[in-house]
């Protein structure tokens, strides 16, 4: 069986219902959708092709175990997944942003009824946690100046704020 | 987000009024910070894709301390970002702790389910270390057992004495008062059916190590005796056959010209390593150290040197381990060469002696030795598995933990006695295991690869004053060294111990400094208790609490922080200065406690008692929890 789902850019998925129950988004609506398609209001095509591509891939996993978000996490990505994500940034961000509109979360935790506030904490398990680990990844051992630089933002604080909140933090650099 | 934008795309891209409704439930109103289409087209001219709080956060969470901090400086909106946010405020205060969060499961019931109870606990711990305020002190009798103990994961464990049988067959597990349960402890005698003479657990892997001997030990041996030793593996939860050894009893045996022995032993992942030495001084026959792969079974393998004087041994990892030595005044490290892989030949032997660095060099023209060095650490603070709790049980259980101590930050304490006629100075040396094994990995690099490489031609490390160039850091960066004035104890363990990266010592003088020149030996046996801590992070960042309790403290505990250069002075005993500078914070109580030892573990601290000074036999415990 196949779901059809059109993206903003008014472009039509036919996809396999296996695949997309890894969206719970898409597995609400398809209960009340009947044979309509599905709209994605939010997503490009290009977007949706990737995180489809990511679901095709992953359709057969086990849903990854539950994390309550305060657990030392790995940074580690497969080789696929590596892969999968090696796009440019703004794609990147757009993968996560999307992630996280699809509620890409396993749907274990809608059966296993965890209030919805415990599911947000656990939600981009999927293709969105490799966006956001990759993110991460690229954060790690920069100063604050390529930080800024890697989110596009410009620095709004003034020198003597900017000279405290580094004095505040001196105890975590190096020894 | 202004409504007339998310109207706007609803017209743009809604094609049928039932995606209306969907979306308004949805995509807009649980999420509000969702950018719609329209927004991310807008400012993607101008700036890129704006990601929600909620999502930051999560980027955020794969951070370390330092990272995360860093992010601080990007600006006011990443910096509220993670100043606002209760997860990322546990993350920095877990990191700083040098804590590992235990993991919870989703269900179940646990007393601090909610990340602010759980900082809120964070803080409280920290703050009670940092002026040893303790919530609770019971004193728990222990009769008058058998002189075998063991201190684990809140459980202390002991022997049973019964007249006319040498060795105990009966162990007594003791709960101890912790956090969450200060009265009802329990307390169960197990049967092991076998004459004991060494107990070991790791909680961590259920495991439950007894060892037997095979022969008649009635404290005299003839020469030439055949000494032989049985290794039980057990489960700790119900003391049946352990499910993951191959094989439940590991035995070891040789002919001995011992007249007397002691054994050590310590479990590190899947290594169990037992130290057997002679009792007398000058025995002309080797030490063994024997390390086993419990799970398989196997002899990882031995190491023995004629008449070392090996006095005892640690693991600083699974495959590296320390072995002290007085009569060559050095501190061994010794490295398992890894297996090679199924078809190609094995090139050496299994353990490489890596290296020996020289203790300080003693004074020629006074006559002072090195009689017995030892050297300390706590290799296994993991907490327990869910399945540990899981399976039914028998003997009494730590309770499950919240915070385990991060490895990483872990010290080893070598303690080196130097005598002359009856005169006892006592050197401790303190430093970070990740020190050591900075120092292992760098030769390991140099000795190349051990499939093709023979390993054995790599020469000793040449060393300097003391200890050697550790490369990145000179070496007296990195420990620091102190005089210990409280000789006189039966056991050398029991006065100054360590657990993770703190110390607890007993002192005889709350005033003294540890650099002080050494004090007469004495008998008194009211005790200080000293608390040093060697996390790197806890030393440096300023405190955080307000002291709301300031005055209190203030009149309890005496506190400071220790970051200068430690020069134990060169004279009659050492030929030059000792100089160290690993940064400490040292608490120590005003009140003096009539004890004959310490020992310490996550969140108490346990004082021994024993029937008169100098005396091995313990009568009670005194347990403060922190």
């Amino acid at each position: 069986m196949s779901i059809t789902i059109v993206t903003s850019d008014n472009e039509q998925f036919c996809v396999e219902k296996l695949v997309a129950q890894r969206i719970a988004l898409i597995e609400d609506m398809v209960e009340n959708a009947g044979d309509r398609p599905i709209p994605l209001p939010n997503v490009t095509a290009s977007v949706l092709r990737k995180i489809l591509e990511y679901c095709e891939h992953h359709k057969n996993d086990p849903l990854p175990p539950y994390d309550d978000g305060s657990r030392s996490r790995t940074t580690h990505i497969s080789e696929w997944d590596q892969k999968f994500i090696t796009v440019d940034q703004e794609m990147l961000f757009e993968i996560i942003l999307a992630a996280n509109y699809l509620e890409m979360k396993p749907l274990l935790y809608v059966r296993l009824n965890v209030p919805r506030v415990q599911c947000l904490t656990a939600c981009n398990a999927v293709a969105g946690d490799i966006g956001c680990k990759t993110v991460a990844n690229m954060i790690k051992g920069k100063s604050p100046e390529e930080i800024r630089k890697l989110f596009n933002i410009v620095n709004n604080f003034t020198p003597e704020e900017e000279a405290q909140i580094r004095k505040e933090a001196e105890w975590a650099e190096d020894r | 987000m202004p409504a007339a934008l998310v109207a706007s795309s609803f017209t743009l891209h809604s094609k049928t009024d039932y995606s209306v409704t969907m979306l308004s439930r949805r995509g807009f109103q649980d999420k509000p910070q969702w950018p719609t289409r329209t927004t991310s087209l807008l400012r993607r001219r101008v700036v890129q894709v704006q990601l929600p709080d909620e999502l930051l956060i999560h980027i955020l969470c794969f951070l370390n301390l330092r990272d995360l901090l860093r992010c601080r400086l990007a600006n006011r909106r990443v910096y509220t970002v993670i100043n606002n946010s209760l997860t990322l405020q546990f993350r920095i205060e877990l990191s700083h702790a040098a804590l590992l969060q235990f993991s919870q499961p989703v269900t179940g019931k646990t007393s601090h389910s909610t990340t602010l109870q759980r900082l809120d606990l964070l803080r409280k711990l920290q703050f009670s270390w940092r002026n040893l305020a303790w919530r609770s002190r019971k004193t728990i009798p222990l009769g008058q057992p058998y002189p075998l103990y063991e201190l684990s994961s809140g459980i202390f464990i002991t022997a049973a004495r019964r007249a006319g049988v040498a060795k105990p067959h009966k162990l007594i597990f003791q709960e101890l008062p912790s956090l969450d349960n200060h009265s009802n402890i329990s307390r169960a005698t197990i049967d092991c059916g076998i004459p004991t003479s060494q107990v070991c657990i790791d909680v961590s892997q259920d495991l439950l190590v007894l060892l037997e001997e095979g022969h008649q030990n009635t404290g005299l041996l003839r020469q030439g005796h055949k000494l032989s030793f049985r290794v039980h593996l057990r489960s700790l939860a119900n003391n049946t056959l352990h499910p993951a050894a191959r094989r439940q009893v590991l035995e070891y045996e040789w002919t001995s010209s011992w007249t007397s022995y002691t054994f050590v032993m310590q479990i590190m992942g899947h290594s169990l390593g037992i130290l057997f030495s002679s009792g007398v001084l000058g025995d002309s026959d080797f030490e063994r150290f024997v390390v086993w792969d419990w799970r398989t079974g196997a002899m990882r393998g031995m190491v023995f040197m004629p008449g070392s004087r090996y006095d005892s041994f640690t693991f600083i990892s699974p495959d590296t381990f320390v072995i002290p030595c007085a009569r060559t005044e050095t501190i061994n490290v010794f490295l398992f060469r890894p297996t090679p892989p199924p078809g190609i030949p094995d090139r050496g032997p299994s353990i490489h002696h890596l290296c020996a660095l020289k203790l300080p060099a003693l004074n020629p023209t006074t006559g002072y030795k090195y009689i017995n060095v030892t050297c300390q650490s706590q290799p296994t603070p993991d907490p327990p598995a869910h399945a540990y709790y899981a399976a039914p049980h028998t003997i009494p259980r730590p309770k499950s933990k919240l915070f385990a101590q991060d490895q990483a930050n872990g010290i080893v304490q070598f303690t080196a006695s130097v005598s002359r006629h009856a005169r006892t100075v006592d050197l401790l040396i303190i430093t970070h295991r990740k020190a050591l094994m900075s120092f292992v990995t760098s030769s390991q690099d140099a000795l190349g690869d051990p499939l093709t490489e023979p390993w054995e031609s790599y020469p000793m490390m040449p060393a300097k004053t003391w200890g050697p160039d550790i490369g990145f850091k000179e070496w007296r960066a990195v420990s620091r060294c102190m005089l210990s004035q409280f000789t006189y104890l039966a056991n050398s363990n029991w006065r100054s111990q360590v657990f993770g990266y703190r110390v607890a010592q007993l002192v005889r003088n709350p005033a003294e400094t540890t650099n002080a020149t050494v004090a007469p030996v004495s008998l008194a046996r009211a005790g200080h208790i000293r608390v040093l801590d060697f996390n790197p992070l806890f030393v440096k960042r300023p405190p955080l609490f307000p002291e709301d309790y300031h005055h209190i403290i203030q009149s309890t505990v005496t506190r400071r922080m220790v970051t200068d250069v430690g020069i134990i002075p060169k004279g009659e005993i050492w030929v030059e200065n000792i100089e160290s500078s690993l940064p400490y914070y040292e608490v120590t109580t005003r009140e003096a406690f009539p004890l004959a030892g310490i020992m310490m573990d996550e969140e108490r601290l346990i004082g021994l008692r024993t029937a008169s000074p100098g005396s091995p036999d313990l009568v009670a415990l005194d347990v403060f929890v922190i």
